[in-house]
């Protein structure tokens, strides 16, 4: 059996004090010309890379791998992620791994990972075969949301172990399960009309014999898809049969490439093991309690408790191990292990979620957007005016309340992996200037700015 | 972010500030009824959160600052409504401005750093030339040099950022709170500016110029006709249907009292004739 995997992961690019930068444009330029200039460089990156791009938030850059073998995986990964990180370093940037940036993302930008998998004895996977690896990585996929669920602080206050991804994200939307129907002809409704200029498609019959139709619609953009001519997705109608694959969208970034390459190898020891039960001639069928552990797994991550088929309840790192212990053998066939996953520990314990240092009297009213306030200053302190001179506060300040971040992160060849800590430092913006807040200042009013509307309103009417 | 439910009730909102304006301006005290009902559809908005922050991503600083006097308070209230009813319908000027997500004011450099991070230099004509990407790595290239001459040779204000885009970028509303935008605010209120000129180069440009101005929506057809003319008497090749402008112009431009323009020079443009060309704009207004 021969084991293809393709990695397409987003990253985030950061400025020298770890906020989003938005120049990916810039830094593609730069790379571009960096790698017409040196040859070895370039031939690596043809044979691992079917491209780079950028996404719709400039901040966020994504490379795409050739499908590959597990064993070359591993350097392909290491070489992209490198080739980015020196582009980073050349246009004054860094990148940033993880999911969701902890202060910017609000909830979004988010970074994901897609992993496409193909499993075959003769380089075209059967369209039973890609059914049936579909169903079955789709019926754990709650397992695999839930430990690689890895987004533990957005718009800088902790988030939790769920996946921020899943939850907030625009277009991963949950898929249903595969049907296979022979149609010759399809047609096209009119809300996918960009997708291809056709209305009607008239399919090759002697190749296409049936059509996977996982969404009536068509649309790819699920946490799991077929892809491929064989399936009803109208970008892929005319692509070759040799790219039918299954692809995995719903999972958060991994920092290490150790989880990242495991993540993978996990879902293509998934894939061995549902052509395997093909081969015995077992209908894979979807599980009974899935759609409700998989939203558990959004909610909770690794922290989930899921429901097995029987009706007893474990937790999601208990079924995890379960699962794994079940496909070991098969993940032993394609290539090894070497995170934490291998115990069931995933990522966002391993490394742990970064220290957060809050003025939380100030942090509530901002997270309620009651940010036009009036305090009183516990005690007389320096402002800064806008041109930078000093001025003396003390009493009752009236103005804007907005946090100001500091990030600390630890940096290793222009990647971050992680961030240290997050520190908040509430500020009054006056009519005279900034005014640094302490906890010991007392809000006396604090209101929406659309609430100090009525207020202008309600004066008004008092007059 | 969905804003479709609370549309209506902003549109009503605008016409019932209106009322009030009205009655203010005439000397009568405000129906009580209308101003019931004012706060009534004020109420209704706050509750849809994204409409809510489209809302006060529309508000003037000096508005939410200050105690300003009310038919000064109606009036920027009733603007704020405008701009949120067109950002509501026009997309495009969102992503312009750098408003892809509701907006949350944050800052992301310090504000003992960032008081430094702007130069203005004073002027006697009430012009402002703002040029926000003028400092490296991403600068605009050249950009700097012809707004020092422009403002010299005509006399306008010139606002110049000292820090790299990559950290602050003046033109998107992530900004407005750092200082460099809030003196702008200012600047423009307490030296009566009537008009706001951003400046930028980029080398990818198919004329000399390029202007921006929310497709007419950020200045009257009057100050537009006078800068066609000047580089057209100049032989500058132009256009105004290139790029559409960003948050100084879409921010800082409150007509008919302040107009802003986006200008984008090309880098292989020639200078002298730009710089000529963009004085005997701010000399004649």
């Amino acid at each position: 059996m021969q084991v293809l995997i393709g990695l397409e992961e987003e990253l985030f690019l950061l400025n020298k004090m770890g906020f989003l930068s938005r120049f990916s444009e810039f830094l593609l330029h730069r790379l571009v010309r960096d790698l017409s200039r040196d040859r070895d460089r370039l031939e690596k990156a043809r044979s691992y890379l079917m491209g780079i791009q950028w996404e719709p938030n400039p901040s966020q850059i994504e490379y795409v791998t050739r499908p590959m073998e597990f064993s070359e995986l591993r350097e392909a990964v290491g070489f992209s992620r490198r080739l980015i990180a020196r582009a980073a370093i050349r246009t004054n940037q860094l990148i940033y791994v993880g999911s969701v940036h902890p202060v910017e993302s609000n909830p979004l930008p988010l970074n994901g990972t897609h992993v496409n998998v193909s499993v075959s004895s003769n380089g075209v996977p059967s369209n039973k075969l890609l059914a049936a690896i579909y169903m079955h990585i789709r019926n754990h996929l709650p397992e695999i949301i839930a430990m690689t669920a890895n987004s533990p602080v957005i718009n800088g206050r902790v988030h939790g172990f769920g996946s921020a991804r899943m939850i907030y994200s625009r277009v991963l939307k949950p898929s249903g399960p595969v049907i296979m129907r022979r149609r010759p002809v399809s047609f096209i409704p009119w809300r996918e009309r960009s997708k291809t200029r056709y209305g009607v498609i008239f399919r090759k019959m002697r190749l296409f014999k049936s059509e996977l139709v996982f969404d009536p619609a068509g649309d790819r953009l699920k946490e799991i898809a077929i892809r491929g001519p064989s399936t009803n997705i109208p970008e892929d109608i005319h692509t070759a049969k040799r790219s039918s694959r299954v692809e995995v969208r719903g999972i958060d970034n991994q920092a290490t490439e150790e989880y990242l390459l495991d993540t993978a190898l996990i879902i293509a020891g998934l894939a061995y093991e549902a052509s395997v039960l093909v081969g015995r001639g077992v209908k894979i069928r979807e599980r009974r309690n899935l759609q409700k552990n998989r939203n558990r797994a959004i909610k909770h991550g690794a922290e989930a408790e899921f429901i097995l088929d029987g009706g007893e309840r474990v937790k999601a790192r208990d079924s995890f191990i379960l699962m794994m212990d079940r496909i070991g053998e098969y993940i032993d066939l394609i290539g090894s292990m070497s995170s934490g996953l291998k115990e069931g520990i995933p990522e966002i314990i391993k490394i742990g979620v970064p220290e957060i240092v809050d003025q939380e009297k100030f942090s509530k009213l901002e997270e309620r957007n009651r940010i036009v306030v009036k305090v009183r200053l516990s005690g007389e302190r320096n402002g800064v005016s806008f041109t930078g001179s000093k001025f003396r506060a003390s009493g009752e300040a009236k103005g804007l309340l907005f946090p100001e971040y500091s990030l600390k992160f630890r940096e290793e060849n222009g990647i971050v992996r992680k961030f240290d800590r997050i520190e908040k430092r509430y500020w009054l913006l006056s009519k005279e200037g900034y005014i640094p807040l302490v906890e010991s200042d007392d809000v006396i009013k604090a209101i929406t700015p659309v609430g100090h509307m009525a207020k202008v309103i309600e004066r008004l009417g008092e007059a | 972010m969905s804003n479709i439910e609370t549309f209506p009730d902003l549109i009503r909102l605008h016409g019932l500030l209106s009322v009030i304006e009205d009655d203010l301006a005439d000397g009568r005290a405000p129906d009580r009824r209308i101003l019931k009902r004012t706060i009534k559809r004020i109420r209704k908005i706050r509750k849809d959160e994204n409409m809510s922050l489209l809302l006060t991503s529309s508000m003037p600083l000096s508005f939410l600052l200050e105690d300003v006097r009310n038919d000064v308070a109606l009036k920027e209230m009733r603007r704020a409504i405008e701009r949120t009813i067109i950002m509501s319908k026009f997309r495009g000027i969102r992503s312009k401005i750098g408003l892809n997500k509701p907006m949350h004011y944050i800052m992301t450099y310090p504000v003992e750093e960032a008081v430094k991070a702007f130069e203005f230099i004073e002027g006697m004509r009430p012009v402002v030339l703002t040029v926000p990407h003028s400092s490296p790595p991403f600068q605009d290239k050249g950009i700097t040099g012809i707004a020092r001459e422009i403002a010299k040779s005509s006399g306008a204000h010139l606002f110049l950022s000292k820090i790299s885009r990559v950290f602050v970028d003046y033109n998107r509303c992530s900004s407005r709170i750092y200082p460099g935008r809030v003196f702008l605010e200012r600047i423009i209120v307490e030296r009566g500016i009537k008009g706001v000129i951003d400046l930028h180069s980029s080398n990818m440009l198919e004329h000399d110029v390029e202007i921006g101005c929310f497709s007419g929506q950020t200045v009257p057809k009057s100050v537009l006709k006078i800068l066609e003319e000047c580089l057209r008497r100049n032989n500058v090749k132009y256009t105004k249907e290139g790029r559409f402008g960003g948050d100084i112009v879409w921010f800082h431009s409150i007509l008919p009292d302040v107009w802003g323009i986006q200008i984008e020079i090309s880098t292989n443009a020639r200078k002298n004739r730009i710089v000529k060309a963009l004085t005997n704009f701010v000399e004649r207004l």
